[in-house]
């Protein structure tokens, strides 16, 4: 068999081969990306993809979480502060009962709890970023103003929660009207308002029921800061596992997506070192012919 | 026996044999680098004594022939459509996976901007800020399906258009065919090894652009046929293919002779551009349709059910075509809740803090609502990717695969046919010294008879 080597032909062939291995070493140095398209591994590629949107699921949680215990750490304190003004209350009205209390001690503690009620107003309209935090879903809405002399709940009996995790929600808007008033007749309001009443004239019946509507709004107003004291726990606990997850999931995406540098700077050595030698023996060998040595 | 006018004769015999060696390899040497070219080579032939005491009249040149090697120059004929079908394939796919654009600003980046704008009206649904981040993420989303079928389009109606030049090639090459046929049938004896190399260059390049058979005619000729044996060249006559379209679609057609002989073409760049422009593009656009489609109907399944921030029920979130097919380009967000992001329907109650709805989009990303219910917008997005990344590798290393076999097949083309410049110098070598040697021989004859002459004188 004839052996006819075409030394451009396949010179040019080795180089061709050694300039694409150099090439791609070289970007995947440069880029530190080991997929630049899908087909440099389709599978690997469509994995990647869904790593990439576990991972925007997870910033969102996370940015939910962040700011559902903003809310709450504000909600938490208001209801910390009824719970506050409610055992005030309890103990003006328990210091002012009976025969030997004077009526300018009990208009004290009229005032006194005037601003009770109006502090847990106050508190019950707290707003976050302009919405109220007590007023249900209608958190454009005070949650308690005074109407035509009546004390309105304005808000509605919906709560407004959010996605903190997949499985796991928390409020973040809550009905006032469940705290102020739950299964009474009258609302807290209604109920420090005839307090007020009864302290002033010393009516003891009206005391003994206003301290009982008293207790059962701090019963009331502590089970409320207890779940929200659970939610908060509860978003702690998630904004770790979301750390760990999103950490877990960027380092598989990682490996599907990212050149591993030690390899691709070995492999763009090896390429360069492949290339030259293409190079080189090209255009050793394609100036050798027998034309050379006849005389 | 022979006299010293005989030896003069044998010798110039030689010479001219000898010349011609050197001849040939001359020509040899200057179509080194002729593509096609075969070897030609020179079969001397020894002229017989003619009684028993003669030492012979000489030599003469019986032959002058091309070296070739039917087989392999059939095999090289019937690899290259495979090759180039294979090439065309995978020179469009890298197209058409670029036009998916970069992971991370592309579809999988616009859904995920658009169910985070959701989730962050779901925290504070009463928001003008994060209502109107809703309506842009919304437009930017219909913007990128757009832009992607178009492109995807853009792939398929070039290969559709690239066709009518590959026919418009065919033709060139079957007619300069047809003409190497009639001067092969018409040369009377004399060599046509020239026209054969060009003829053999001319159907290498006609088989990498349509599945081509050939047929040996006992003129010399080679017929050439397509398809389902549909005759493109018969002897020195060449039909010609024409293009047209077709009446709904507008695609380009290829017609013989008034036959549709489109479905018969399976091999070669013709067979490529149109595996591209009637597979492989359809099949994508189908997929991100379909994706357009029920990503679209979901999220305005759930948005009409919501109330918006003035207090009426939400409106259908995207408008589309009404079946899958075109959906990809024909999504748009509503122009309402475009114009008015008071308009998107993020309450499931009615109350202006609500976020029901905006949680249950923001929430569809991780729901199998899509595909009869088999998929998430993101796992679509990635069977697509999926898709088109392994049908561009696999065109690509099947094209690397075949053009394996096309290069060891030249090289063996090139054993049996090509010009070796070691091996020409050698030859001319051999040639120069048999011509030196019968010069030489010529002279002592030629002094001979001068010595002759002086003792006749």
């Amino acid at each position: 068999m004839r052996i006819n080597f075409d030394v451009l032909r396949e010179g040019l062939g080795a180089i061709n081969t050694a300039s694409a291995q150099l090439q791609q070493a070289q970007l995947e140095a440069a880029t530190g990306k080991r997929i630049r398209k899908p087909s440099d591994d389709p599978a690997a590629a469509a994995q990647a993809l869904a790593e990439r949107a576990e991972l925007a699921a997870i910033d969102d949680y996370q940015h939910a979480a962040d700011s559902a215990a903003s809310r709450l750490s504000a909600a938490d304190l208001a209801l910390g502060d009824i719970i506050d003004k409610l055992t005030q209350a309890l103990s003006t009205v328990t210091g002012v009962r009976g025969s030997s209390v004077d009526a300018s001690a009990r208009a004290a503690a009229g005032v006194t709890l005037a601003g009770v009620r109006d502090a847990i107003r106050g508190d019950l309209n707290t707003s976050f970023q302009g919405n109220s935090l007590f007023a249900g879903g209608k958190v454009d809405q005070p949650a308690y103003a005074l109407v035509g002399g009546v004390w309105t709940y304005q808000g509605d009996a919906n709560v407004v929660q959010v996605d903190v995790d997949r499985v796991r929600t928390v409020t973040i808007g809550f009905n006032g009207q469940s705290i102020a008033q739950g299964g009474e007749a009258t609302d807290i309001f209604t109920s420090l308002d005839e307090l007020i009443t009864a302290v002033t004239s010393g009516d003891d019946a009206g005391m003994a029921a206003g301290l009982e509507a008293l207790n059962h709004a701090f019963d009331r107003a502590n089970q409320a800061q207890g779940r929200l004291g659970v939610d908060e726990t509860s978003i702690a606990d998630t904004q770790i596992r979301l750390t760990a997850r999103s950490t877990a999931v960027d380092a598989r995406r990682s490996k599907l997506e990212d050149a591993n540098m030690a390899e691709a700077l070995t492999r763009m050595s090896q390429a360069d070192t492949a290339y030259k030698a293409a190079l080189g023996a090209v255009s050793a060998t394609e100036k050798l012919s027998l034309l050379d040595y006849l005389r | 026996m022979s006299g010293l006018f005989d030896s003069l004769s044998v010798a110039s015999t030689s010479l001219s044999a000898q010349r011609m060696g050197m001849d040939l390899v001359e020509q040899n040497l200057a179509n080194v680098n002729t593509e096609g070219y075969s070897k030609r080579q020179v079969t001397l032939t020894e002229l017989a004594p003619t009684d028993s005491l003669s030492a012979g009249r000489g030599v003469s040149v019986s032959q002058i022939a091309s070296t070739r090697d039917a087989f392999i120059q059939n095999r090289l004929t019937n690899e290259q459509p495979g090759a180039a079908m294979d090439a065309t394939v995978a020179d469009a796919l890298s197209v058409a996976e670029s036009s998916l654009g970069v992971t991370g600003s592309s579809l999988d980046a616009s859904f995920e901007q658009f169910f985070s704008a959701f989730s962050a009206l779901s925290e504070n649904p009463s928001s003008p800020e994060l209502r109107d981040g809703v309506a842009r993420q919304g437009e930017a989303l219909a913007q990128m399906f757009h832009d992607i079928a178009d492109r995807l389009a853009t792939v398929g109606s070039d290969a559709d258009a690239a066709m009518a030049g590959t026919v418009g090639e065919i033709n060139r090459l079957t007619s300069q065919v047809g003409q190497f046929n009639a001067q092969i049938a018409t040369a009377n004896g004399r060599d046509v090894s020239s026209i054969v190399d060009a003829r053999d260059v001319t159907l290498q390049k006609l088989s990498k652009l349509a599945d081509i058979h050939t047929s040996h005619r006992s003129d010399g000729g080679i017929d050439v046929s397509i398809g389902r044996g549909a005759a493109l060249v018969v002897g020195g006559a060449a039909s010609a293919l024409t293009v047209s379209s077709e009446p709904v679609t507008g695609r380009t057609t290829i017609v013989l002779r008034e036959t549709d002989i489109t479905a018969d073409i399976h091999g070669g760049k013709l067979a490529g551009q149109m595996a591209v422009r009637d597979h492989y593009i359809p099949d994508y656009l189908g997929k991100l349709d379909t994706l357009a489609f029920d990503f679209g109907t979901a999220v305005n399944d759930l948005h009409v059910t919501g109330t918006d921030a003035t207090g009426n029920a939400g409106e259908e979130f995207f408008s589309m075509s009404p079946t899958a097919s075109g959906a990809a380009s024909s999504i748009t967000m509503s122009a309402a809740i475009a114009g008015d992001p008071q308009l998107v329907a993020a309450s499931a109650t009615g109350a202006v803090g609500d976020n029901g709805v905006a949680r249950q989009i923001a929430a569809l990303r991780d729901v199998r609502a899509l595909d009869g219910g088999t998929a998430t917008a993101a796992n679509m997005w990635g069977r697509l990717v999926y898709a088109v990344g392994a049908d561009a590798a696999s065109a690509a290393s099947s094209r690397d695969g075949r053009k394996a076999v096309i290069d060891q097949l030249s090289r063996l083309r090139d054993a049996a046919s090509g010009v070796s410049v070691d091996e020409e110098a050698a030859s001319l070598m051999k040639f120069q010294r048999a011509y030196e040697a019968n010069a030489r021989f010529f002279m002592t004859v030629n002094n001979a008879l001068d010595v002759l002459m002086a003792m006749v004188q």
